[in-house]
């Protein structure tokens, strides 16, 4: 047998995990099939490993979201069709203000809804930039700002 | 020029940090605590004591400020004050129960709030600004509870609050309104929760105001005394819900609860109950 003349010379056979088989050590130890079973186990541990790998969530926010934002041309009417409502409002509308929230794989925003935490007090803590937008007496924007307002 | 500063209120700050080290040195056995600076992660980070420095009291409107720091945390009805918070997470605690028969223990972690009001005239020039700060000592890491609201009154021109030219003459401000909700009744009534906020009352309608609306916005709910065909008082256990239905059809529920606790304000349910009563009762009468 092969295997008989590679023990004569004293080599020994090349085996993934060989060193646990009963027979390469001449004691008590893992059989042949203790090591298909450890093979098993193996690639059962390996297809397990690969179901824990998820698929990262959706993308939550689009780069272009404010890109249709111009000063002293796009309307209250356009912001708040592409925005939706504002969560704040302030000098009877002259003043709206989003909260937007960042998306780092993509550097896109999304909207964000104001709301009050446990404290009573409104959080931060899903948003990060307060969008502000100023118009003016016939609804044009006038000017606007994108405000870091959370690290 | 005449720059507007923040002058620190010593006093209370001296009495802050005395409550503090007696909070401390009370729970010496045991307690340990691990000082921390850093930002709650719950509150805007882009205020600090120096904010006001950039705006001048006279030349700066409101406009600007808002285009500056972003959108308020707060406003007064009237629009002449807003607020803005930061809060700051200044220790974890650490407290280890011994003694036979002890082996536990709890954790918390001490918050530190600023709120910086700015305040406007009535044209919408930027006045003054004022900080005030509020200490919170928590169990776990929600945030504390913050009760003042910080503003001078309610109206900061000092008029009372008033819902579409009426004033208000009861009110609650810890409330869960639960719409399209009959009481306990409704399926899986007990399992729902309500948005919280603040319930009002004139002479002749019911307001629901939610805690996230701004103080110069309109209520999210204004149910007319008029169209309200029944109120009363649901019970489950220890919970109340008063209930109110509406001769549309449609139903509301809220939930009443103590402003410092967790149970409901039994007092304040009936009296809001009674209330409402009494204002439809010439109209249900009539019907």
């Amino acid at each position: 047998m092969p295997g008989e003349a590679c023990d004569r010379s004293g080599e020994r056979p090349h085996r993934p995990f060989g060193h646990l088989l009963a027979s390469d050590r001449g004691g008590a130890g893992f059989g042949t099939g203790a090591y298909r079973m450890f093979s098993l186990l193996v690639l059962v541990g390996f297809v397990a490993l690969v179901g824990c790998a998820t698929t990262p969530p959706p993308l939550k926010g689009r780069p272009d979201l404010l890109a249709f934002l111009s000063d002293g041309q796009t309307t209250k009417t356009d912001a708040i069709s592409a925005l939706g409502q504002p969560s704040g409002s302030f000098e009877s509308q002259r003043i709206l203000t989003y909260r937007l929230g960042l998306e780092p794989r993509n550097n896109g925003y999304y909207l964000v809804e104001r709301e009050a935490g446990i404290s009573g007090w409104p959080t931060w803590r899903g948003a990060k930039f307060s969008l502000v937008l100023v118009f003016d007496d016939s609804g044009v924007l006038r000017k606007h700002s994108l405000v870091k307002v959370n690290e | 020029m005449k720059t507007n500063t923040i002058k620190p209120r010593r006093i209370c700050s001296l009495c802050g940090r005395l409550a503090l080290g007696l909070a401390l040195a009370g729970c010496l056995t045991g307690c340990l605590i691990i000082p921390l600076n850093t930002n709650s992660g719950y509150a805007r980070t882009n205020v600090d004591r120096h904010t006001n420095e950039r705006f001048v009291p006279g030349r700066t409107t409101r406009e600007d400020v808002i285009i500056a720091l972003g959108e308020p945390d707060a406003v007064s009805r009237d629009e002449r004050e807003l607020a803005y918070r930061s809060e700051k997470t200044v220790a974890l605690w650490l407290l280890v129960a011994g003694g036979e028969g002890a082996g536990g223990g709890a954790g918390g972690t001490i918050y530190k709030n600023n709120f910086y009001v700015l305040d406007f005239d009535a044209q919408g020039w930027f006045q003054a600004a004022r900080r005030t700060k509020q200490w919170g000592m928590v169990q776990g890491t929600d945030p504390p509870s913050l009760a003042s609201p910080v503003f001078k009154a309610r109206d900061s021109n000092g008029a009372p609050e008033m819902i579409a030219g009426e004033p208000i003459r009861l009110e609650h401000s810890r409330s869960f309104w639960l719409g399209g909700v009959d009481g306990y009744r409704s399926k899986n009534a007990y399992t729902l929760v309500g948005r919280p906020g603040h319930l009002a009352l004139t002479e002749s309608s019911l307001a629901f105001a939610t805690a996230s609306q701004f103080a110069n916005s309109e209520p999210v709910l204004r149910i007319p005394f008029a169209s309200i065909t029944d109120v009363r008082i649901d019970k489950h256990l220890l919970g109340r819900r008063l209930v109110v239905h509406c001769g549309s059809g449609s139903v509301h529920s809220f939930e009443i609860i103590k402003i410092h606790g967790l149970t409901p304000d039994k007092p304040a349910n009936q009296a809001i109950c009674d209330f409402i009563s009494s204002r439809m009762r010439p109209t249900g009468a009539g019907e």
